[in-house]
């Protein structure tokens, strides 16, 4: 006959199975929620001689605000990341248009990998092939001097042209897909409705297609704007001197100052900052969905 | 040599967020009895099955299996065995590696396992196809590899939940034929659940039908097809005419429409409200002038609507404002709007309780298969 | 949608310049790597394979190989277990916090890298953590297991619950059945997981600079040459890079949809 189990196990099943889930949550509050904590305990301390300090001040977020190079940073980061949110988001969404309403479907997978693998390499050695191209004597400038339009190489690299450069690269992948994924989600019968009713591709688009997609597309803005605002590698390998922007203040911060609290401290305020405009943007979320019966996602 | 009862549900009650799914349900079922639950979705008859597998731990009552408690047991430690509605094959192992799941777990050496699958796959018509895969099978072909694999076991019980459900209409009848074979040749106890009642009346030896959590009525397909001890019964069994009045303490029924009737009453005599209940078969339809006087039961009607159905025909008439459905076999002379005489054997004919518009389930009563 | 021949133009010409913007940097990159001008310039001076033989003879830049190589295994080893059970967890839970937890279990993707390395730097000090691939390899998981559990999760939602109570039925305990039953089914989903967050934490920058302390990871050796400009033994490097990750991903992808 079968083995005996002990009736407990029958009745509670489903519940202890529940139990599976503690490996993943624990390692998650461990390394994930409490270094969290301890980041917002860490910026109301300070630092003396390489060792945390136990006493409550609110130095650092004073420092911060009264310093003008912060300020400044805050600015060049925030113009940074709204500028590539807005042209990533315009090269992705005709690219996914084309992807979902040109491109046969037999080589839709086959274009989809080809623009998303590069998302899963690595960033910095993208970042490194810009600053191959874009240097005085790279491709860009030379292809350029050859075409004839400019005398001089174009002083790209090492500009906030070229961060901005990398960071669309970088984030174009990722955008292009959450638009294709939110397009092809849109069923096709209310397209084919809208066409017999009158409506022509130009109309069809900005009354339909466009208002239903808004929802996933603000997500998708959203989501690119935090790592946008929040990069370090495409600045660090691609910009200047001049225009730094918050990420690497806060590796100044750990590395020339090991100022561990003022890190912290500028990273609890980027978040505020990022957190801040997240809340306007997703006030858009709403409008698409209330006006014209969009997804609102 | 006595009965065996190999299972025995006595007053399991299960409830799911305050509603009771199953209400006081008291159950036996005899040793090779074909047994069919049947009954509209949401009635509980596969949470009763579940319960007799042991999916499901009742909230109160208990639960035996050849006379023994198994209430808090789990299935692996049953001796049932359960053929699901969508097969639940492994698809990442073989036909035989399948049939040999339980064979394994109950740690049965290799030769002997080896031999006990063959035979399964040749009692299915099946054999010699062990080595391949379930994606590999059609549906009819993977319903039986699913009965194999319980079937190996040699279960007191088996319990069938559907499993015809997603098959043709075609190989559904194949499969009605084949798995009543099967279980009579083995002797084997089936606990078989469905909503079909064609499929129910076909195969069983006992069908039990259910109704908001419990048992209406249980008995041979005949029983309940001739005698049904409530409307839902006989209305759900098919189609029946019903026209509503009194039943008097003398047992005969009145009607304002019809008048006054000796039908048959089956179970416990009452009186009250009721509806008389007559099944299309055992009406005649006759052209006006043509009564039939061995009838006690005459009246006039006039045909509403004629529906051809290939095998028979249907006619429904309208008499003194009740709607009464007549069957033919094959084709009818007679035409919509014709005027025709109605007639019936009032023995023919089955008084039931009428439920009024709040509907009273019977509960708690021991029904014995 | 109806669409004029000359639209189809248009938007196929806007893919094919998308897809040279997209990937034309990464082919410049492994062009030059066998170019024998040191500048990763034209004119074009020559094939060579001298770059790909400094790498491979660079002491340091193996030795960061092969930590990253080291810890990118025993990354996608842990998020894969940890996103099996996980995923098996929440298939037996019962709860209206499911949505709430799978959220939450996703939100490390959304937090500034940034902000997570620097957390973690403090937490480790903290706790007297030594910083070594050990931290890394902590850090990296914490990022890919959630993503692991999303595509195994994703994976074991096709298998049928009936699945396991035909294997209870038969006589299965709980581990028989997640092992016999649940495990080979997932397999795609497993592998492609592995995969993915192999990938992830071979090509992982930012984290790693923070909490890696002298176990240099081949990002962080990476970056530590680009800050005194071009070297192309980077370009060798990163084609080596670019190979071996685009590799991966194909595969995973491959096996993500296959069976869809």
């Amino acid at each position: 006959m079968s083995p005996l189990l002990e009736p407990v196990r029958h009745r509670g099943a489903s519940n202890r199975s529940a139990g599976w889930l503690l490996p993943l949550s624990g390692w998650m509050v461990i390394f994930y929620l409490i270094p969290l904590v301890f980041i917002i305990g860490t910026s109301f301390r300070t630092m003396v001689n390489y060792q945390l300090t136990s006493e409550f001040t609110m130095q650092n977020y004073l420092a911060i605000f009264a310093e003008p190079l912060y300020w400044k940073a805050l600015r060049v980061s925030l113009l940074l990341a709204v500028k590539v949110v807005a042209i990533t988001t315009l090269i992705a969404y005709p690219l996914a248009m084309v992807l979902v309403f040109i491109v046969p479907k037999r080589w839709r997978t086959f274009f989809l990998i080809l623009i998303i693998a590069p998302f899963w390499t690595s960033y910095l050695i993208r970042a490194y092939s810009w600053f191959i191209v874009l240097g005085n004597n790279g491709i860009l400038n030379l292809l350029l001097k050859s075409l004839g339009l400019i005398g001089q190489p174009v002083q790209i690299l090492y500009t906030g042209t070229a961060t901005t450069i990398g960071l669309v690269h970088y984030l174009l992948p990722i955008m292009t897909l959450t638009i294709y994924t939110t397009l092809e989600n849109i069923d096709p019968k209310l397209l084919e409705a809208a066409n017999d009713l009158g409506a022509g591709g130009l109309r069809s688009f900005f009354h339909v297609i466009l208002p239903l997609s808004a929802g996933g597309l603000v997500n998708g803005m959203m989501f690119i704007y935090i790592l946008a605002f929040a990069d370090f590698v495409s600045p660090a390998t691609l910009g200047g001197q001049t225009e730094r922007v918050f990420p690497q203040l806060i590796v100044d911060a750990v590395q020339w100052n090991i100022n561990w609290p003022l890190a912290s401290a500028l990273s609890i305020v980027m978040v505020a900052a990022i957190f801040l405009v997240l809340l306007v943007l997703s006030l858009f979320r709403n409008i698409g969905s209330r006006e014209n019966g969009g997804s609102g996602k | 040599m006595p009965e065996q009862i190999d299972v025995q549900l006595d007053q399991v009650t299960k409830r799911y967020e305050g509603r009771t799914v199953v209400d006081r349900l008291s159950l036996s079922v005899e040793r090779g009895t074909f047994l069919s639950i049947l009954g509209p979705s949401g009635c509980g008859k596969t949470t009763t099955l579940r319960m007799i597998g042991g999916f499901i731990t009742p909230d109160e009552g208990s639960v035996r299996i050849a006379g023994e408690d198994v209430t808090d047991l789990p299935p692996s430690a049953r001796s049932t065995s359960m053929v699901f509605q969508d097969y639940a094959l492994f698809p990442h192992m073989t036909v035989a590696d399948n049939i040999g799941f339980g064979l394994r777990m109950q740690r049965v050496k290799r030769p002997e396992a080896r031999e006990r699958i063959e035979k399964a796959l040749s009692m299915v018509g099946l054999a010699g196809y062990g080595r391949r895969k379930p994606s590999q099978l059609s549906g009819g072909q993977r319903q039986r590899i699913a009965l194999a694999r319980s079937l190996v076991l040699h279960p007191t019980i088996l319990l069938l939940d559907e499993p015809l459900g997603a098959l043709d209409a075609q190989i559904r009848k194949q499969m009605q034929f084949e798995l009543k074979q099967l279980q009579t040749s083995l002797g084997q106890t089936f606990v078989y659940v469905t909503h079909d009642q064609e499929e129910a009346m076909t195969m069983s030896d006992r069908v039990a039908i259910m109704r908001g959590g419990v048992i209406e009525q249980l008995g041979t397909p005949d029983e309940v097809y001739d005698h049904p001890r409530t409307l839902f019964v006989a209305q759900f069994l098919g189609e029946c005419s019903s026209v509503r009045g009194r039943c008097e303490e003398n047992g005969s029924f009145f009607s304002d429409t019809l008048g006054r009737l000796h039908g048959r009453i089956t179970g416990v005599p009452f009186s009250g409200p009721a509806v008389l209940c007559i099944r299309p078969e055992n009406i005649v339809f006759s052209p006006r002038g043509a009564e039939r006087t061995d009838h006690a039961f005459s009246r006039p009607a006039v045909i509403r609507q004629r529906m051809f159905k290939g095998l028979n025909t249907w006619l429904c008439a309208d008499c003194c404002g009740e709607r009464i459905i007549c069957e033919v076999i094959g084709k009818s002379a007679l035409r919509e709007g014709d005027e025709i005489s109605l007639s019936f054997d009032p023995q023919n004919a089955v008084i039931v309780p009428d439920p009024g518009e709040e509907d009273p389930a019977v509960s708690g009563q021991e029904v014995e298969a | 949608m109806k669409q004029s021949p000359k639209l189809k133009l248009v938007g196929w010409i806007y893919l094919i310049l998308a897809m040279i913007f997209v990937l034309g940097p990464i082919l410049v990159t492994i062009a030059f790597s066998f170019n024998l001008d040191r500048f990763s310039s034209l004119p074009w001076r020559g094939f060579t394979l001298q770059w790909y033989e400094k790498m491979f003879s660079n002491e340091d830049i193996i030795h960061s190989l092969g930590n990253s190589v080291m810890l990118g295994v025993c990354v996608s080893l842990t998020a894969v277990l940890l996103g099996f059970t996980g995923a098996y967890g929440l298939r037996h839970w019962k709860s209206k916090w499911k949505g709430a937890y799978m959220l939450a279990s996703i939100s490390p993707l959304a937090v500034p890298w940034t902000l997570m390395g620097l957390a973690l730097l403090i937490f480790f000090n903290r706790i007297n953590l030594p910083m070594s691939v050990v931290t890394v390899w902590i850090s990296h998981v914490v990022f890919t297991a959630p993503l692991a559990l999303t595509i195994i999760n994703a994976r074991m939602q096709t298998i049928p619950k009936s699945m396991e109570n035909a294997a209870w039925d038969l006589g299965a305990g709980s581990l028989q059945t997640m092992f016999l039953v649940i495990l080979p089914q997932t397999l795609p989903g497993i592998v492609a997981a592995a995969l993915l967050t192999f990938t992830i934490s071979f090509d992982e920058f930012i984290i790693a600079w923070f909490v890696c302390g002298f176990d240099q990871t081949l990002p962080v050796y990476i970056y530590s040459i680009i800050r005194s400009g071009v070297s192309p033994t980077i370009n060798a490097i990163g084609t080596m890079v670019f190979c071996i990750s685009i590799t991966l991903v194909s595969i995973a992808q491959v096996l993500q949809r296959k069976k869809d």
